[in-house]
């Protein structure tokens, strides 16, 4: 019989470096604490990797995402989430007159408020979507609720951040 | 609409239309300020090589890693009067009380949930040869296939080679409540054999044995008391017994499927006659 898959390193290692950043963001996302993040994406995995012989391959992604929410159930006091960002689409133009600078500066900071502030649900699925660059059927996988749910969520996510930005205004 | 617009696949008279709604140019500054956010980073190499270095996992044959959980395991449970003596320097233990819970994973993963005012030891270093567990109170076991895995309590020893079990000790009192696989329990002292299947219990008190089978009851030396609690149990009825000894010890099995007949089994064999109304058996002498 041969060894599964999952258990050599170099498949386990392939596996790890393609979803660690969305499992880390996951979390993120929903606690705004990076270190907790870190920690259970790293439980998460050490995991997959501690059972790697009863976890086939197709199923490894699911597993790492569905430790990480069993995790987050178990650990979570939820206090107030206060996300941080790069943004590294204003970080490229430097070169603007000051004053952009602080307007491109203070645009931003709304924009971190605005997604802090969006209720947890629908904060998830949005940043999933813009920075993760997952469809709507890969977040739907991950967080086990069906794609009209997704476009459901995005669009309230929208719609909150409209209107929180009208009251920053 | 939005949808499509949100995952740019609107065709070019879709999008015309779109951009005459009075909330198009707030979406588009949402969209385009989103476009580029960056999370915070993490050291994701140094991570990885925590991960595979984690002296917790262990690598089990391949037989094992595919088929552990089919085997069904055959244990045996001992009374044993030997008193185990430990050394003291190398054992792992764990202690609960009132009210507490630990689960945890011996050095093989096999795992232990340990219940309320319990305590567990064991030895780490000899534990790939010998895999031996001191326990004082209630846990269950889920144990990997391996080398013999003995639970020791006071009251007897419980051996297991691959299953799920419970086994709850105190006093005078052995509970063995299978969950997977099988078990065998040998009571050397009351000269009891039994297999219990998956969902099946025993439980020994003093000197009486009560073992709940998928298909009947086994009562040995119980008072009729017990008798009667377990009637109820298993048939959800009300047992009416005025003017009866319930101190009165016997010896009996009966059925699950059918009260009467477990009645003709059970009571009759005392000389107590029974009437059956509704959930109420009403006994008399």
């Amino acid at each position: 019989m041969s060894t599964h898959p999952l258990c050599q390193e170099q498949t386990f290692s392939t596996i790890f470096r393609t979803y660690a950043d969305t499992v880390f963001n996951f979390v993120y996302y929903k606690s705004g604490d990076k270190e907790q993040a870190k920690d259970i994406t790293q439980e998460a995995f050490m995991k997959l990797w501690q059972n790697c012989a009863s976890v086939t391959l197709e199923s490894a992604k699911g597993y790492v995402f569905m430790t990480a929410r069993n995790k987050m159930f178990n650990n979570f006091e939820h206090k107030k989430v206060q996300l941080k960002f790069a943004n590294l689409n204003h970080s490229e133009r430097t070169n603007e007159n000051p004053e952009f600078i602080l307007e491109v500066k203070e645009l931003h900071q709304k924009i971190e408020e605005a997604i802090s502030n969006l209720p947890e649900k629908q904060r998830i699925v949005f940043l999933l979507s813009r920075i993760d660059k997952l469809t709507y059927k890969e977040i739907a996988k991950i967080l086990d609720i069906s794609k009209q749910a997704v476009e459901k969520r995005i669009y309230n996510a929208l719609d909150t951040m409209r209107k929180i930005n009208k009251n920053i205004r | 609409m939005l949808h499509k617009w949100y995952n740019n696949t609107l065709t070019e008279d879709e999008l015309k239309e779109f951009k005459l709604r009075d909330e198009y140019d707030d979406l588009v500054k949402i969209k385009e300020n989103t476009d580029h956010l960056e999370t915070p980073t993490f050291d994701k190499e140094k991570m990885l090589t925590a991960i595979l270095n984690d002296s917790t996992k262990n690598k089990p044959s391949n037989v094992i890693k595919l088929h552990w959980f089919k085997y069904a395991a055959a244990i045996t449970i001992l009374i044993a009067s030997t008193i185990f003596f430990w050394p003291n320097d190398k054992i792992t233990k764990f202690n609960t009380s009132h009210g507490d819970y630990v689960s945890a994973e011996f050095p093989d993963n096999s795992i232990f949930e340990l219940q309320g005012n319990s305590s567990l030891k064991f030895d780490k270093e000899t534990w790939s040869q010998k895999r031996i567990v001191f326990l004082e109170g209630n846990a269950i076991f889920e144990v990997v296939k391996g080398p013999e895995f003995l639970v020791k309590t006071q009251n007897g020893d419980v051996r297991v080679l691959g299953t799920k079990f419970e086994v709850n000790e105190s006093m005078d009192t052995l509970e063995v409540s299978c969950y997977e696989g099988n078990v065998e329990v040998n009571i050397f002292t009351k000269k009891i054999t039994e297999q219990l299947l998956a969902n099946e219990k025993l439980l020994s008190v003093g000197e009486s044995t009560i073992i709940q089978k998928s298909e009947l009851v086994k009562l040995k030396s119980v008072t009729l008391n017990q008798l009667i609690q377990e009637l109820q149990q298993t048939f959800d009825v009300i047992i009416n017994k005025s003017n009866i000894n319930i101190n009165e010890k016997l010896s009996c099995n009966f059925q699950k499927q059918n009260l009467a007949n477990a009645l003709e089994t059970s009571i009759k064999t005392l000389g107590i006659n029974y009437s059956i109304e509704n959930n109420t058996v009403t006994l008399t002498k």
